[in-house]
């Protein structure tokens, strides 16, 4: 198939999950692109939001869209990460022998929702850890390789701190976007009264199947990028840091650490797959700066004084957009 | 391939034009540089009067402008990369341009170059170079005709020579302005004239001279009285500068004498009456003589050519000390005789400005003064000038300097002795001239001398005044333990730290009791 072919069918394709998915969730166009990101450059999200905004509805419907093994996990205070990746049970044979037999957890799973993540302790929170970097599980010693695509959608609520447990950062690090789920407008409230209000159950289509989802992260990955864009990026991602020549003042006073290097390849990845659903060849600054919040709010970590003046990491990473030049001197110089 | 070459040709098209703005804004900048450079140096040549071509100087400035424009036109390089990166921002084209041109650049193969030149292609034939890169003029070069109007205007009027201190210059008559050039002109002469003689007094006069000079081209017209005071300033320094070129005439003889008196320490009469203690005797000793040849020598550097002098020479050493005893007493007499005149001189002048200060009072006379004739000198026409006028002795300091015997005087053994009738008319005689004028910065000298009392001013003796303050220090210490000025101060140091409260309270405390 030609280039342009794969790349019509690709926003064909995407636009149908979304469409899918419009049919149970209203509104959170941005959150939906965001996941649809996040699972064609084979990443995880972090979804946070207040109760009730549709959060786990959200990911149900995804993974109903499609077609993918879902599994759901409700992370709780006694939960253990047996629980999660699996455990060694002993079984009988018909000669009555005794054996180990490894039984998989709910992490085996194409699609996987870790629902109010920041409720389990950090050990079971760390169980996940190698399973969402490296795609495998160790138990006792044994290496299990997860199910391709893996991808993993965590919700968080952030009002309720009691009893919870905040992801550590080298977690917080491993997710691909963070996703702010927002409160809905008054059209949008008014839809979804009707939508959930009625007798009639809305049943979804699956329109992706497995390898389509394998194929489009091959082409996401096959989009070219301009060295001024890359540079654009790189130079947007050491901005974040307080010791960087591009940090703002802001961020030179509030933050303690910026964005690691998945933060470059989070807004190189995100980037090429928002010109891909653009239908577009190459990736812009546009393209940058648009996926520039949710690859990097959350690897931003703010110092005590940003914590206490309450000072929002995607406020300081859109000034740092605002702020910083598009062009690097050479050009910039060409255009004064 | 067509799409390739469509791609690089607008690359093409939108690097020229950025080297032709690029190039064009060089231009105006460093012409407007040159024109800077040439306003400045026009300004230095018209209104400072700088020695300068100005054909010389607009060419090298034009030459060198061009030079440095050709060489800068000539290293400035852009990339098309750049430009298509510029294009793509400025037209919207989502980096389309500039990731066509580098992909299509680096790797040719990739499965995406083809859609992506075929995207360029269609965003390139929206490409407007001149919305790319519009021209624009910035504002500072402006300035460049504006600095090309200032050099014509300073072409125009002719501004040379300007000086910034002589703003009130066109107020000044003409008249006053060169009255005031000559004295700086007769000022500058005499200074030099002083500067060879090393006369430092002379030297001083002649700089403040010239200073006045200057200084009342600058003042302006203020009438007549100025105009009269800079005529009559101007032929007393021609008649200083004539003194002093006759002086000049005679420097070796007369630096010859001047160091033979520093060295001997004697004055003429001196080493006459030195000369006559040898002579005393009817024969004299070989060491003797050559001692009173010595004297004689000194004497003839010291007083000029002196056919007298000469004569004594001749006799002592002919031997005839007799002669030579009764020339130099000859000698000695009239040498007295001058010294008499002198001071009989200096009475008479005295008393003649007494009376004349008296006839001054009165307001006819007071307004008269004869102005010397135009182009006569001084000492031709025999006037002398007068130095005891105060407009003279107010403005320039060391003027009392000239008025002392041998300096202008018909006395003694000095060569103006045999002037003669010229000396006749004395300035003390000049009627005198009073012109009012503003005070000048005069020299003050002040001395101060510290001497014992004298003995008539002393009424008690030392000791015993001594003896009465002592007691008196004495009685005051032990009266009081604490000096009066400072007791408030120690009461209230006691008071802040508690101290005296607490005798307070104990003292109405026992108050209290006794109560």
């Amino acid at each position: 198939m030609d280039v342009q072919d794969q790349v019509i069918t690709f926003g064909q394709h995407f636009q149908q999950v979304r469409d899918e998915i419009a049919k149970v969730i209203v509104g959170h166009t941005d959150v939906v692109e965001g996941l649809l990101t996040c699972l064609l450059c084979g990443g995880h999200a972090l979804l946070e939001g207040v109760p009730g905004l549709g959060k786990t509805l959200l990911v149900k419907s995804l993974g109903s869209a499609l077609h993918l093994h879902f599994s759901r996990i409700q992370f709780t205070p006694d939960l253990m990460p047996a629980d999660i990746i699996g455990t060694r049970v002993v079984l009988q044979d018909e000669q009555e022998r005794r054996y180990f037999e490894f039984q998989p957890g709910p992490v085996f799973s194409n699609l996987v929702l870790a629902d109010e993540i920041n409720r389990a302790t950090p050990k079971t929170q760390s169980a996940l850890l190698e399973a969402m970097q490296e795609q495998t599980v160790t138990v006792a010693g044994t290496e299990h390789p997860l199910p391709r695509p893996f991808f993993v959608l965590a919700t968080q609520n952030p009002l309720e701190m009691d009893g919870t447990y905040p992801l550590p950062e080298a977690q917080l690090d491993r997710f691909f976007m963070k996703l702010n789920v927002t409160y809905p407008s008054f059209d949008e409230l008014s839809d979804i009264v009707d939508r959930t209000t009625q007798s009639e159950t809305l049943s979804l289509e699956a329109v992706l199947t497995e390898d389509t989802i394998w194929e489009a992260q091959r082409l996401v990955r096959e989009v070219p990028i301009a060295s001024h864009v890359k540079d654009y990026a790189i130079r947007l991602v050491m901005a974040t840091h307080a010791d960087s020549p591009y940090a703002s003042d802001r961020v030179q006073r509030y933050v303690r650490y910026g964005s690691s290097p998945r933060g470059v390849q989070g807004l190189v990845l995100a980037g090429k797959v928002r010109a891909l659903f653009n239908r577009r060849f190459n990736v812009s600054l546009d393209d940058i700066r648009a996926v520039a919040v949710p690859c990097l709010r959350h690897r931003l970590i703010l110092n005590f004084e940003g914590e206490a003046e309450g000072i929002e990491s995607a406020d300081l990473i859109t000034d740092l957009l605002e702020r910083l030049p598009e062009q690097a001197m050479r050009e910039a110089t060409l255009t004064s | 391939m067509d799409n390739h070459q469509k791609l690089h040709a607008i690359g093409r098209q939108l690097q020229q034009r950025w080297l032709f703005l690029r190039r064009r804004g060089l231009a105006g900048e460093i012409f407007l540089v040159a024109s800077g450079l040439a306003f400045l140096a026009t300004v230095g040549a018209r209104v400072f009067g700088w020695p300068i071509s100005l054909f010389w100087l607009y060419g090298g400035i034009l030459g060198l402008a061009l030079l440095v424009w050709a060489g800068l036109a000539w290293w400035v390089r852009v990339e098309p990369l750049s430009v298509l990166i510029a294009a793509d921002r400025t037209m919207g084209l989502e980096e389309r341009l500039s990731t066509a041109y580098e992909y299509e650049q680096q790797q040719p193969d990739h499965r995406f170059v083809p859609g992506l030149v075929a995207e360029a292609e269609q965003a390139a034939a929206r490409v407007d170079a001149r919305l790319v890169f519009p021209s624009h003029l910035p504002r500072r070069l402006w300035g460049i005709p504006l600095l090309l109007l200032a050099i014509i205007g300073l072409h125009r009027f002719d501004m040379t020579p300007f000086h910034f201190d002589d703003l009130a210059q066109d107020e000044a008559s003409k008249e006053v302005q060169r009255e005031g050039k000559r004295l700086e002109d007769w000022g500058r002469k005499l200074e030099q004239l002083a500067q060879q003689e090393q006369l430092d007094r002379s030297l001083i006069l002649a700089r403040h001279m010239k200073h006045l000079g200057r200084r009342l081209q600058r003042e302006g017209d203020k009438g007549e009285q100025a105009s009269e005071r800079i005529s009559t300033l101007s032929q007393y320094l021609q008649r200083l500068h004539q003194e002093l070129r006759e002086r000049a005439l005679m420097s070796e003889s007369g630096a010859m004498a001047v160091q033979d008196i520093l060295a001997s320490g004697k004055s003429a009469k001196q080493e006459l009456q030195d000369i006559l203690q040898l002579l005393r005797g009817d024969t004299l000793p070989g060491e003797m003589k050559n001692v009173a040849e010595q004297g004689i020598q000194r004497l003839s550097r010291q007083l000029g050519d002196n056919p007298e002098l000469q004569q004594l020479m001749q006799d002592l050493q002919a031997g005839n000390v007799s002669a030579a005893r009764q020339l130099l007493q000859d000698l000695i007499q009239k040498q007295q005789a001058a010294e008499d005149m002198e001071h009989l001189e200096r009475a008479r002048r005295a008393l003649q400005y007494s009376a004349r200060s008296l006839q001054n009072d009165k307001p006819s006379e007071s307004s008269t003064k004869p102005q010397p004739s135009q182009g006569q000198q001084p000492g031709e026409s025999g006037e002398a000038f007068d130095f005891g006028d105060e407009t003279l002795s107010e403005d320039m300091p060391g003027m009392d300097d000239f008025d002392t015997p041998g300096f202008g005087e018909d006395h003694g053994f000095g060569r103006h002795a045999k002037q003669g009738p010229k000396r006749d008319l004395r300035e003390s005689e000049q009627p005198v001239t009073k012109v009012p004028v503003k005070s000048g910065e005069g020299q003050m000298r002040l001395g101060y001398m510290r001497h014992l009392p004298l003995h008539n001013e002393a009424k008690v003796p030392l000791e015993q005044a001594v003896v009465t303050y002592q007691q008196a220090a004495e009685q005051v210490l032990a009266q009081e333990q604490i000096p009066r000025g400072y007791r408030d101060q120690i009461k209230q140091y006691f008071l802040a730290i508690g101290m005296a409260a607490s005798e307070t309270q104990a003292a109405g405390q026992e108050g209290a009791r006794e109560e």
